[in-house]
C-alpha cells in the first residue's frame, strides 16, 4: 500500500497568497487575489463554471504557471523560484483530464517509471516504487500490459500511479473523471479516497458534486477569484449562490427547497438519510 | 415509422467467434416525434446501435428501415443520411472549414444541395442552434469557444434539415450553464417536430428531456418503454448496474420506509409534489 | 492483428536486447538472398523456424498477421512462374507458358520473400515499442558525440508509435462523423477520394497539436527535463542468449557463403 513521503509534509501543504495570472498581456486576468491554504492531510475540492480559471489554478499548485503576481508555496517550497522547479513538481503531483495524453511509453510499468527516471533515482528504487504505486491504484496484474488495451478508467489510473511513483507530497487532480464513464469515475474516486485516509493531501478539481461533497473543505472559483471556501455543508446548502455561480445544486438540497416551499417542515441539508426521517417525520406528525 | 430494427445482430469484422456480438436480435421502433433516450453501460452496443441508425454500420443479420427505407440500399444511403442526422461525441472535433459557414455548408453540399439554397440551410440551422450568422459566419470555428463550437458541428448535421436527430452524449464535457443550454436546444429541436435519439450515461438528462427510454445490455434490449416506467424499476436497474434519475431512486427509499410515493418521479418537482401529497393525505387520514 | 503488433509474452525473443535484435533481424534479412539453392533456402528456413519456436507466438497469430502480404507473395510468385523461361516446358497455354526453371524461381523468390515478412513480423511481435526505442537509442548512442540527438530520436519514435493507434481511431471518429454528413469516401476516382479526405486532415492535424501540447505538460510535470539526470531502470545489458543469436546468423552466413562459392 502506498506510503506517504519520509519526511511528514508541514502544514500548509499549499499556500496561495493574493495570487494573480494571466496568459498574455492583452487578456484579462484568469486569476485574480486567490488566497487559500490547504492544511496537510486535507482534502479540497476546487469548483467553479468553465473559464473559472481551475486548470489555471491547479497548474500554479504545481509549479507549471507561475503568478504575475502573489506567491504560491507546496511544501514550504516557492514555485517561483527556478531552483526548487523539479522540488515542487515532484512534491505536489498533478494528474490532467485526458488519460491518453499523460501515458508516455507504450508499457504499463514502463510508463510509471518515467517519473522516477527524470528524477534520476536509482533503478533497484524505482522499480519498487513502480510496484508500489501500481498496487495502491490496483493495476499491478496489468503492469506488463500495453496501455492501448486498457480502459479509459485503468489509463487514469496508470497515470495517477505515475505520478505516485515520484512521492508526492500533495496528490492535485484537475477533472480527473472528465473524459471517463461513472465506473471509471467511481475507480478514480475510490483511489482517491483510499490516499487520503493514508495520509495524502487530496487536492480535486471537479464539476461532479459526488467528488465534491466528499472534500475536508470546498474552495469556490468564479471568474478568477475565490467566491467561497467553506466545507461541503456550507457552500452546498446555499442553493442561491451556487446557481449564482453557475454550479449545480445538490439533490438533497433541491428537494429540500423544493419541500420547504410546499410548505412541508425539513431541514437544508445535504444528508438524504436526514431528509428521509425529516419527511416521515412530517408524515407522522401532521 | 422512422425508424424500425428487425431483429438486428452486428458483429464487429475481426471480433473473435467467442466474443459477443456488439447487438444481438435487436428489434424496436422509434416513433415519429418521439424523444428516445438510451442507456447502457461502456460497450452495450450505444453507440454501434445509433450507427445503424444511419446506415454507417450495416447489420451482420436483420433489417433496419428508415421511412420504410431499407439501409441496406446504397443508392438510398444518401436520402437517409439527409433524414437522419448523426451527432457524434464532441462534435466539435470535425470541425475543418476556414468559416463557420463553409464548415455548415458542408452536409448541403455533400448530399448534393443546389447552390442557391445552401446559404439559407446555413443560416438557418445556426439560428436554430442559437447563433447569428452574420456574428459567426465569417469567422473560424477555431476561434470560438467550446461551448459556441459545438453548437456550430451541431448546425451543421441540422443544415440538411434532418426529421431525425441522433446525438451520443451530447452533455459531454459541459459544465451546468452549457448543460442546460443543451438540454433547452433539445428541447426546443424536439418541440419543432424533430425524432430525437439521444445517447446519455447521465439519468437526470435522460429523464428530463427523453418521453421513452431504450437500456442496452450486451448488445440486447433489456427495457424499452415510457421514461417514468423503466426508471420506476429500480431493483432490475440497479442489478445491472445501471442508476435511475436521483429522484426516482429517493422516492424508492421514501417508499421502502413505508411511504407510498409513487416511484415514477423523474424531476425534483414532480417527487416534491409527490412528497407532499402524501404528507398532506396522511395528515387527513390523522 | 497487423504486420507485427506488439503480442505480449515472455519467451526468448521477447527477453533479447533489443538493439541485438534489431541488427540481427536486418542482417537476416541481408542474409536470405544470399541463399542461391534448395539446400540454402533449408538453412534461412531452419533459422525462421527455431525463431519462430522460440518467440512464442502461437501459428494463428502468426499467420493473420501474415494475411496482408500473402497477396503481394502470391503476386510475386505468379510473376515469376510466368515470366521466367528456363529449363524443361512444364505446361502451355498459348501465350502464358509455365517451365521448371520458372517454377523453381518463383517459388524461391515467394519463400525468400515470405522469410522477410516473417522475420519483420517476428521483430514487431516481440519488441514492445519501448523496447524498439531503447534498441534504436542504444543503437545511435556512440553517435552522439557526431552530435546525433539519440534521446531525443528514440523519445520521439516511443510516443510517435504509441499515438499511431489514437490517431488512427481519431482519423476514423472523424471520417465517420463527415461520413454521416454525407462526405462519401468510397466512390470515385483517386482525384475525387482524396479530396474527400482532405476535410480530415484539418481536425486530424488539431488533435494531433492537442495532444502535443498536453503531453509536454504531463511530461514537464513528471519532471521530464531531456537526458541529464535522468536514469533508465532498463539498462540493456547483452546475455548468453544475445551472443548465441549472433554466432547462430554467422554460422548460417558463413554456410551460404560457403554454399554459393561451392556452386562456382
Amino acid at each position: 500500500m502506498y506510503q506517504r513521503a519520509d519526511n511528514t509534509v508541514a502544514s500548509p501543504a499549499v499556500s496561495f497568497r493574493d495570487v494573480s495570472f494571466r496568459y498574455h498581456e492583452d487578456d484579462p486576468h484568469v486569476l485574480s487575489g486567490v488566497s487559500f491554504d490547504v492544511a496537510a492531510g486535507e482534502h479540497v475540492a476546487i469548483i467553479g463554471a468553465n473559464g473559472s480559471g481551475k486548470s489555471t489554478l491547479a497548474k500554479h499548485i504545481n509549479g507549471l504557471l507561475v503568478p504575475d503576481s502573489g506567491s504560491v508555496t507546496v511544501c514550504g517550497l516557492s514555485t517561483g523560484d527556478p531552483r526548487h522547479t523539479y522540488q515542487v513538481r515532484a512534491s505536489a503531483g498533478l494528474v490532467f483530464q485526458n488519460p491518453d495524453d499523460q501515458v508516455v511509453t507504450s508499457i504499463v510499468r514502463d510508463d510509471v517509471a518515467f517519473g522516477p527516471e527524470n528524477l534520476g533515482l536509482p533503478a533497484a528504487e524505482i522499480v519498487a516504487r513502480v510496484e508500489d504505486a501500481l498496487r495502491t491504484v490496483d493495476m499491478w496484474n496489468e503492469a506488463n500490459d500495453d496501455v492501448a488495451t486498457l480502459s479509459g478508467g485503468q489509463r487514469q489510473r496508470v497515470a495517477i500511479a505515475g505520478i505516485l511513483a515520484m512521492r508526492p507530497g500533495v496528490l492535485v487532480l484537475d477533472e480527473p473523471g472528465a473524459m471517463l464513464d461513472p465506473r471509471g469515475r467511481r475507480g478514480i474516486r475510490r483511489v482517491s479516497r483510499e490516499l487520503h485516509a493514508a495520509g495524502m493531501t487530496v487536492v480535486v478539481v471537479t464539476q461532479h458534486m459526488e467528488e465534491a461533497v466528499l472534500a475536508d473543505r470546498v474552495i469556490v472559483l468564479d471568474r478568477g477569484r475565490v467566491a467561497a471556501i467553506g466545507t461541503p455543508a456550507e457552500i452546498f446548502t446555499d442553493a442561491e449562490r451556487l446557481r449564482s455561480l453557475g454550479l449545480d445544486v445538490p439533490f438533497p438540497v433541491l428537494l429540500g427547497e423544493a419541500l420547504r416551499s410546499r410548505g412541508l417542515d425539513v431541514p437544508l441539508t445535504l444528508d438524504e438519510t436526514v431528509l428521509e426521517e425529516a419527511i416521515c417525520r412530517s408524515a407522522s406528525n401532521r | 415509422m422512422p425508424v424500425r430494427f428487425e431483429q438486428v445482430t452486428y458483429i464487429y469484422p475481426g471480433s473473435h467467434a467467442a466474443d459477443e456480438p456488439a447487438l444481438a436480435d435487436v428489434t424496436l421502433e422509434i416513433a415519429d416525434g418521439e424523444f428516445l433516450g438510451v442507456i447502457g453501460h461502456t460497450g452495450s452496443g450505444k453507440s454501434t446501435l445509433i450507427q445503424h441508425i444511419n446506415g454507417l454500420l450495416q447489420p451482420t443479420n436483420g433489417r433496419v428501415t428508415v421511412d420504410g427505407i431499407d439501409l441496406a440500399d446504397r443508392s438510398a444511403r444518401r436520402e437517409v443520411r439527409r433524414r437522419v442526422g448523426l451527432v457524434f461525441q464532441y462534435p466539435e472535433h470535425q470541425l475543418f472549414a476556414d468559416t463557420v459557414s463553409e464548415d455548415v455548408a458542408f452536409g448541403p453540399r455533400a448530399l448534393g444541395a443546389r447552390a442557391e439554397g445552401i446559404e439559407r440551410c446555413v443560416i438557418a440551422a445556426l439560428e436554430r442552434v442559437g447563433l447569428d450568422y452574420c456574428e459567426v459566419g465569417h469567422r473560424s470555428p477555431f476561434e470560438l469557444s467550446g461551448g459556441q463550437m459545438r453548437r456550430v458541428a451541431i448546425a451543421g448535421v441540422l443544415a440538411t434539415q434532418p426529421t431525425t436527430l441522433v446525438m451520443d452524449e451530447p452533455m459531454a464535457g459541459l459544465d451546468p450553464a452549457g448543460r442546460g443550454a443543451m438540454r433547452d436546444l433539445l428541447r426546443a429541436l424536439h418541440q419543432q417536430g424533430l425524432t430525437i435519439v439521444m445517447v446519455s450515461h447521465d439519468m437526470e438528462d435522460v429523464a428530463a428531456l427523453a418521453d421513452r427510454v431504450l437500456v442496452l445490455r450486451h448488445g440486447a434490449v433489456y427495457a424499452h418503454g415510457a421514461t417514468a416506467e423503466v426508471f420506476g424499476r429500480h431493483a432490475e436497474l440497479r442489478e445491472i448496474g445501471l442508476g435511475a434519475p436521483r429522484p426516482a431512486r429517493f422516492a424508492a427509499r421514501l417508499a421502502s420506509v413505508g411511504l407510498d410515493v409513487p416511484g415514477d418521479s423523474l424531476t425534483v418537482e414532480a417527487l416534491a409534489d409527490a412528497i407532499a401529497r402524501v404528507c398532506a393525505d396522511r395528515g387527513e387520514v390523522r | 492483428m497487423a504486420l507485427g503488433q506488439y503480442h505480449k509474452g515472455d519467451s526468448v525473443l521477447h527477453r533479447m536486447d533489443p538493439r541485438f535484435k534489431l541488427v540481427i533481424a536486418v542482417v537476416y534479412m541481408l542474409v536470405i538472398f544470399l541463399a542461391s539453392d534448395a539446400v540454402g533456402l533449408a538453412l534461412v528456413l531452419a533459422f525462421l523456424g527455431i525463431a519462430v519456436a522460440l518467440s512464442g507466438v502461437p501459428a494463428r497469430v502468426l499467420l493473420s498477421g501474415l494475411r496482408p502480404v500473402l497477396a503481394l507473395v502470391a503476386f510475386t510468385f505468379a510473376v515469376n512462374l510466368i515470366f521466367i523461361r528456363s529449363g524443361t516446358l512444364l505446361l502451355d497455354a498459348g501465350p502464358v507458358s509455365v517451365t521448371s526453371g520458372g517454377l523453381s524461381t518463383a517459388l524461391f523468390m515467394a519463400t525468400r520473400l515470405l522469410a522477410l515478412f516473417v522475420a519483420t513480423a517476428l521483430l514487431g511481435f516481440t519488441t514492445s515499442s519501448v523496447d524498439l526505442a531503447d534498441g534504436m537509442e542504444g543503437l545511435l548512442a556512440p553517435l552522439e558525440r557526431f552530435g546525433v540527438p539519440a534521446h531525443e530520436l528514440s523519445m520521439m519514435l516511443s510516443i510517435a508509435l504509441r499515438f499511431i493507434p489514437i490517431l488512427m481511431t481519431e482519423k476514423d471518429r472523424i471520417m465517420r462523423a463527415q461520413s454521416a454528413r454525407g462526405a462519401d469516401f468510397e466512390t470515385g476516382n483517386v482525384v475525387t477520394r482524396m479530396r474527400a479526405v482532405l476535410p480530415v486532415l484539418t481536425p486530424l492535424f488539431m488533435s494531433a497539436f492537442r495532444h502535443a501540447e498536453d503531453l509536454s505538460t504531463a511530461m514537464e510535470s513528471r519532471c521530464y527535463h531531456g537526458k541529464e539526470g535522468r536514469t533508465r531502470v532498463k539498462v540493456l545489458r547483452p546475455e548468453p542468449r544475445d551472443w548465441y543469436a549472433v554466432g547462430a546468423l554467422a554460422l548460417l552466413f558463413a554456410a551460404l557463403v560457403t554454399l554459393r562459392l561451392g556452386g562456382l
